[in-house]
């Protein structure tokens, strides 16, 4: 969505208070978030609800007293989905549910592991097994970078960290993940 | 890599877990809007007074899209910039006024400050190649503009004298100016760009002279026909410069030639170049040479006509102011004079032109093609010489033409009134006669 756009139905949005407006924006990016959300949460119910709840949220905190202004309509809906899938987490790793972090620290046994589950699966399912292997920021910022086009500039705004650090991340991210398909090209 | 990633990850959008359900997507929006439409309080917004409205209004836009800090660091940068944009557009708009005004405006000498300016930063910037380029399309606008200025004020002649100042002091000698830098940069221009450039400043230095010599024939052709001498002073002022600037024209195209000739004999480019400013050349002679005998042949009857017109009063037993018909007489031969070594000089410089064009038509080719371009550039060079002092001769013959055609004009005058003289004195001689008569008896 084009970036003016955006910041007219914005704008629409905190004076008029205009339901309209949040539906186009939401036609934007309900998509989007809702891959980024079942990239993580893979039960679909689950991932349906969360969305729901972004979305409210991000309407409630705009059309509030704000005490920073959006500028930027797609950081600010992810950075909402962001904290809110980390609060799934956080309520699941309570109940033991998934380890939240520590993807990072995966054993070599466990990618092979994942390696020959995933040989029998389609291209797709396989990167996305891999993927689902790897930690969360690495996970974010392919996501963002290669599904869904943003720049770095964008991804930096979204996960609030400098340019620099998210070129290196994605630099280590696609270095990864070039490891793990190129391990399961070989067996 | 990055391609093949992306590929893949486009092709996992459609995943069925990454793909949410579209009846889910429209149902969750009608549901989101009804939810969030009962959230607005429009009673809190009638309330408000239109000013307040507006402020807040006001407010919202700049929080949406201004940064907030940058917000009042703008609206001081605002402030400042609305001033100086103020100065700043009036001289804008001054200079792009000036764009377009022409010798004798009152916008010209802003015109040539700008240009001045551009020339400088070039000059820092650019290369040699840009600089000499950047000077002979000035010079190449100052040809144009005189040429428009000259035509203007033939159609109207109110500011003449005006135009004709500024085409002489300012416009001709920006020309000239712009013209030496380019023969300077010349000489320091790289062998690799030699031939490039001596191509663009023989093309250009082609058109600026066509130019010129369009403009010489405009002022002259308003002054032929007009016999008054004072008159003719200023504007032959001015077919003198132009002629001067239109030999620096001529020399600063043979130099760039001549350059690249130096640098690189060998390129077939350079050799086309020679050929050219060979066929040019010849033309110029052929012109040059007819002009003269042109002017010659003028000269012969305008002589011839004084010299008839003048034989008789003088030989007139009629004339009776000795004094006058003497001063006319001096001056008929002092014309005379003039006359005579006038045809013999521009004679021998037709004679130098034809043997010139002559010589040249013969012999370049030849030399061209034996590659010796060097001699075909000097004789170039001499023949150009000629063409100059053919110039000087038709000026010199233009000169006389009208001083005898001046002179010839009082003769008639002089006889005009002799005649009259004449037969009032016969008149009166009858009288004294009558006279002498009475007194006798």
């Amino acid at each position: 969505m084009k970036s003016l756009k955006e910041k007219s139905l914005l704008y629409k949005i905190r004076k008029e208070k205009d339901p309209d407006a949040f539906g186009e924006l939401y036609d934007g990016y309900v998509e989007k978030i809702y891959r980024f959300v079942s990239f993580k949460i893979s039960n679909k119910q689950e991932a349906e609800d969360l969305v729901s709840e972004i979305f409210l949220k991000a309407w409630q905190y705009l059309i509030g007293e704000q005490h920073k202004s959006i500028q930027n309509f797609s950081g600010f809906i992810y950075k909402i989905a962001r904290n809110m899938i980390v609060d799934v987490y956080r309520a699941r790793a309570a109940q033991r549910e998934i380890p939240f972090e520590g993807a990072e620290n995966m054993p070599e046994l466990q990618t092979q592991k994942v390696a020959e589950h995933v040989l029998i699966k389609s291209d797709a399912e396989s990167l996305l097994i891999h993927l689902q292997s790897m930690k969360q920021e690495y996970q974010e910022v392919l996501l963002l970078k290669y599904m869904e086009g943003f720049s770095t500039a964008e991804i930096s705004q979204i996960l609030g960290k400098k340019k620099n650090n998210i070129r290196v991340i994605i630099h280590r991210a696609t270095k990864l993940l070039r490891e793990l398909t190129g391990e399961q090209d070989l067996s | 890599m990055d391609q093949k990633l992306k590929e893949q990850f486009q092709s996992l959008k459609s995943h069925d877990q990454l793909t949410p359900d579209q009846s889910w997507v429209s149902q969750h929006r009608r549901q989101l809007l009804q939810q969030i439409g009962s959230n607005t309080n429009e009673a809190a917004k009638k309330d408000e007074n239109f000013f307040v409205r507006l402020e807040k209004q006001f407010a919202s836009a700049k929080s949406v899209f201004i940064p907030r800090g940058f917000a009042l660091a703008a609206q001081r940068v605002l402030t400042v910039s609305l001033i100086f944009g103020l100065a700043g557009a009036g001289w804008i708009a001054t200079v792009s006024a000036s764009y377009n005004s022409l010798p004798g405006d009152r916008l010209y000498g802003v015109k040539l400050a700008t240009e001045s300016m551009s020339g400088a930063v070039t000059q820092l910037g650019g290369s040699q190649q840009d600089v000499i380029k950047k000077n002979i399309d000035r010079a190449k606008r100052r040809s144009d503009e005189i040429q428009t200025a000259v035509q203007k004020v033939k159609e109207n002649p109110d500011n003449k004298p005006k135009v004709e100042t500024a085409i002489k002091d300012v416009a001709l000698k920006d020309l000239g100016q712009s013209l030496e830098s380019v023969s300077q940069d010349l000489e320091n221009i790289s062998d690799e760009e030699v031939v490039e450039v001596a191509k663009v400043v023989t093309a250009e230095t082609g058109k600026i002279k066509k130019t010129l010599k369009e403009v010489k024939k405009t002022l002259t052709e308003d002054t032929e026909g007009v016999v008054l001498v004072d008159q003719l002073e200023s504007t032959k002022d001015i077919v003198e410069v132009v002629e001067k600037t239109t030999k620096v024209v001529d020399g600063v195209g043979i130099s760039a030639v001549e350059n690249a000739v130096l640098k690189k004999s060998d390129d077939e480019a350079v050799k086309e170049m020679v050929k050219v400013v060979v066929e040019e050349k010849i033309t110029e002679l052929k012109e040059s040479s007819d002009e003269i005998k042109k002017v010659n042949q003028e000269l012969e009857e305008v002589s011839l006509n004084s010299v008839n017109n003048v034989a008789q009063p003088v030989s007139g037993p009629t004339s009776t102011e000795n004094g006058l018909v003497l001063e006319t007489e001096n001056n008929l031969v002092d014309v005379q004079a003039d006359t005579i070594i006038t045809r013999s000089s521009s004679t021998a410089a037709i004679s130098d032109l034809d043997k010139a064009a002559e010589g040249l038509a013969t012999q370049a080719p030849q030399l061209i093609q034996d590659n010796k371009l060097g001699e075909v550039m000097s004789a170039v060079r001499d023949a150009t010489a000629s063409v100059k002092e053919a110039g000087v001769a038709v000026l010199q013959a233009k000169k006389v033409v009208s001083e005898t055609k001046a002179n010839t004009a009082i003769q008639e005058e002089q006889k005009r009134l002799d005649a009259e003289a004449g037969i009032l004195e016969s008149s009166t001689g009858t009288i004294d006669m009558v006279e002498d008569v009475s007194e006798e008896e």
